[in-house]
């Protein structure tokens, strides 16, 4: 499919923010919850999120080209078996070449795994027909809008530390209600393509 | 009950954490321990669960790590933080390695004092993955013998009602695809039809044309919106419009799938224009938006002029076969009352 | 080993160990899919089945698969009732498969299910392991269905929605017509605060419990004076 840049641009913008992969589609909540009370490990988490987003999608697309057509019932086993192996990959090549990045995300790629993000993001991609060039930025949005997500929510967490939250709500109940509402903020991006 | 929870659910990321140990050598054993003294720091209450590479062997075993239960930490946190009571005996009992033979004992080389395991060979490995895919494999293939046809006869439904519907009740019709810049039923062999755009030629029983039917969809309020059409291109008018596939807000956005908004492209002229209702100054070419859901309303008025502007030209210039002459394979041809 | 009885195998998943309410995992597919209740009782079907299946299988497996490979496998027999679920659901229930097909596939990483199996059905006999499976589902089945409840209610007015035989798909409307649905809710940011509401109140029905009683060990409570009367 030929697209221009201006395409390009709006499938960016549009899974970053308006189909934003944690606050619409509900993707990548495990670490999500787990992982953005720091807004540096939120944004760590995000970085290694967009890498791996990135590659998968790739790899998705020559999947989808090849081995798709003859059997489109493993569509699922070959993704995650992908997803696996090249977080894997990935990380002992990270360990090998950049040691300090590695210190940085390591920790974070095995999560990612089997962050629903990645897989969703594969089959996703797969449903809408994007291959390469449009499925890479379709994942580099999708990737930025978790990494946004998920240090909007560091950062009120790390504010809600410091302030007077009744015991009663000391829990994951609140950071799901702060989810909410940030959800109904991105809410208001709908329509941004009235193209 | 938390002891429980803690040492079924915590099993798994054990061996991250014994694995994180070892390979790491970040001190992430350690976190266990401590975790009911300090208000745990973010990396550190993650990585116990996560770190390191995991479990088993291969690639998947970051996935035990992490499928341990990345999400435990917070309610351990609360756990840890809020019911020192708990902690002690946990803590000793994690402290004391107990933890770990209570999960899955052993993993590519721990350090603690796990049950030592015989080695595997290499090729007994294989062929349990080997044997497990073939397995998997014929099974699914059984599987997607069975539903690929129900699969497919719904989709043929679906299609069949919404050209019936678009092109107000045609006899029968038929595929006519786009190949290399016109319109063709011949689709010339080692060509898969999928992967050929077309669009839908409906016949009365006179064997006349009834119009085209097509698909397209563009971006809505809230994601795609998939819309079918009719189309004569004699008199440059739509005929009948259906939506087939929209996310828009329900009760506000789903309203363009329902009456009266469909039926305001019963027999209008092209180019479409979409007015506010009160703006409509009652030329052939004007649809009424709905009130509050213009955004909608326009998607699904912008995407039939697109459609039409790409296929416009083809579709005049195609020439109509006679009725004597179906076209198309049979699962494709319309004739509602047969099924 | 704890020796656990039966009893306890299958409870554990329902309450104690309720996957979604307290362990916080299978969010995915509870807050997406959670809009009426009858897609929650779709996707926990469909979750049931992957983790009843794969159970009995790793449970019966057990011994053959070696340990250095046991994820891979485990996740390859995942995939596999994952995909089967999902050919039948496409084929037997195409109005359905519209709604929630989307999310079917990512049940394969549902952490609750690849736990259940690391923690559980690999080292337990079939029929515990089976026992714990069909705990867990009904415990993520109870979870689901709260939240459609609250989400459904609230957000459309209708209870039922969807059920062909029931009012011939459109449910049961609860408020009549005056009724001003909370489109909210059944919109992503409802699934968030429907999920959040109902921890909210988890916390604060343990946290009067625990005021109570003795020492309890609630994994959403709260720090709540004991008076010292430490139990062990």
């Amino acid at each position: 499919m030929d697209k221009s840049m201006g395409d390009l641009f709006l499938i960016l913008v549009g899974s970053m923010l308006v189909t934003n992969f944690t606050l619409f589609y509900f993707l990548g909540l495990c670490p999500f919850m787990g992982v953005s009370a720091k807004v540096g490990t939120a944004l760590r988490m995000g970085m290694a999120n967009i890498f791996v987003m990135t590659i998968t999608s790739l790899v998705a697309s020559f999947l989808n080209q090849f081995v798709l057509p003859h059997a489109p019932f493993l569509q699922v086993i070959s993704f995650i078996v992908v997803i696996a192996s090249l977080v894997q990959i990935v990380e002992m090549t990270i360990k090998k070449f950049s040691p300090t990045l590695f210190r940085e995300l390591g920790i974070f790629l095995p999560l990612i795994t089997t962050n629903c993000a990645i897989l969703g993001l594969a089959t996703w991609q797969t449903g809408l027909g994007y291959s390469y060039v449009d499925g890479l930025f379709y994942a580099l949005g999708a990737g930025f809008g978790v990494t946004l997500a998920l240090v909007l929510m560091a950062s009120i967490r790390e504010k809600m530390e410091l302030s007077d939250v009744p015991a009663v709500a000391r829990n994951m109940g609140l950071v799901l209600i702060i989810a909410g509402t940030l959800s109904l903020a991105f809410q208001g991006f709908s329509g941004l393509f009235t193209s | 009950m938390s002891d429980e929870i803690r040492k079924d659910g915590v099993t798994p990321d054990e061996e991250g954490a014994v694995e994180a140990g070892a390979q790491d050598g970040s001190p992430v054993e350690q976190e266990l321990p401590d975790r009911e003294d300090v208000l745990p720091k973010d990396h550190e209450t993650y990585t116990p669960q996560g770190g390191g590479s995991g479990t088993g062997s291969g690639p998947i075993k970051e996935v035990a790590a992490a499928e341990g239960s990345p999400v435990l930490v917070p309610k351990a946190d609360s756990d840890a933080v809020t019911l020192p009571q708990v902690g002690p005996e946990v803590a000793t009992a994690e402290a004391l390695g107990l933890t770990v033979e209570d999960g899955a004992a052993g993993t590519d080389g721990p350090p603690d004092g796990v049950p030592e395991r015989p080695e595997v060979s290499s090729f007994r490995l294989l062929m349990t993955l080997g044997v497990a895919g073939v397995v998997a494999g014929a099974l699914l293939v059984f599987v997607f013998l069975w539903s690929d046809p129900l699969v497919k006869a719904e989709e043929a439904r679906v299609i069949r009602e919404a050209v019936t519907e678009v092109l107000k009740g045609p006899e029968r019709f038929e595929s006519v695809y786009v190949l290399d810049g016109e319109l063709t039923t011949q689709v010339p062999a080692g060509v898969d039809t999928l992967d050929l755009d077309k669009v839908y030629l409906g016949y009365d029983e006179s064997g006349n044309s009834m119009g085209f039917a097509m698909v397209h969809a563009r971006f809505g309020f809230q994601d795609l919106i998939t819309v079918i059409f009719g189309y004569d291109p004699e008199a440059r008018q739509v005929l009948g419009m259906k939506v087939l596939d929209h996310s828009e807000t329900p009760g506000l956005g789903n309203k363009i799938e329902e009456m009266p908004f469909v039926g305001e492209f019963d027999g209008v002229d092209t180019p479409l224009e979409g007015v506010k209702p009160d703006r409509n100054t009652g030329a052939s070419n004007q649809v009424d938006m709905i009130t509050g859901v213009t955004i909608s309303s326009r998607a699904v008025v912008r995407t039939i002029n697109e459609r039409i502007e790409q296929l416009g030209d083809l579709l005049v210039a195609y020439e109509i076969q006679p009725a004597t002459v179906s076209g198309g394979p049979a699962s494709e041809s319309g004739g509602g009352e047969d099924r | 080993m704890r020796a656990t009885t039966p009893q306890q195998d299958f409870i554990r998943g329902i309450w104690n160990e309720n996957p979604v309410l307290i362990q916080l995992l299978g969010l995915c597919p509870a807050l997406a899919v959670t809009n009426t209740i009858y897609n929650s009782l779709a996707m926990s079907a469909a979750t049931l089945f992957v983790l009843v299946g794969s159970s009995l299988f790793i449970s019966t497996l057990k011994k053959v698969i070696p340990h250095e490979v046991r994820i891979s496998t485990y996740i390859l027999i995942i995939a596999t009732f994952v995909t089967i679920v999902d050919m039948v659901f496409k084929a037997l229930e195409p109005g359905l498969y519209r709604e929630i097909g989307a999310f079917i596939p990512l049940i394969v990483v549902n952490c609750m299910i690849l736990g259940r199996q690391e923690a559980f059905a690999s080292k337990r006999p079939v029929g515990r392991a089976l026992l714990d499976a069909l705990g867990v589902a009904a415990g993520f089945t109870i979870a689901m269905v709260m939240m459609g409840t609250v989400r459904e209610v609230v957000g459309s007015g209708t209870i039922l929605q969807g059920i062909p035989f029931v009012v011939g798909g459109d449910g049961i409307n609860l408020f009549g017509s005056n009724y001003e649905p909370w489109v909210v809710m059944i919109s992503p940011p409802g699934g968030f605060f429907a999920l959040g509401f109902i921890l909210l109140f988890l916390g604060w029905w343990e946290t009067r419990k625990a005021q109570k009683r003795e020492i309890r060990h609630w994994p959403h409570s709260v720090r709540v004076p004991t008076d010292g009367k430490e139990a062990a």
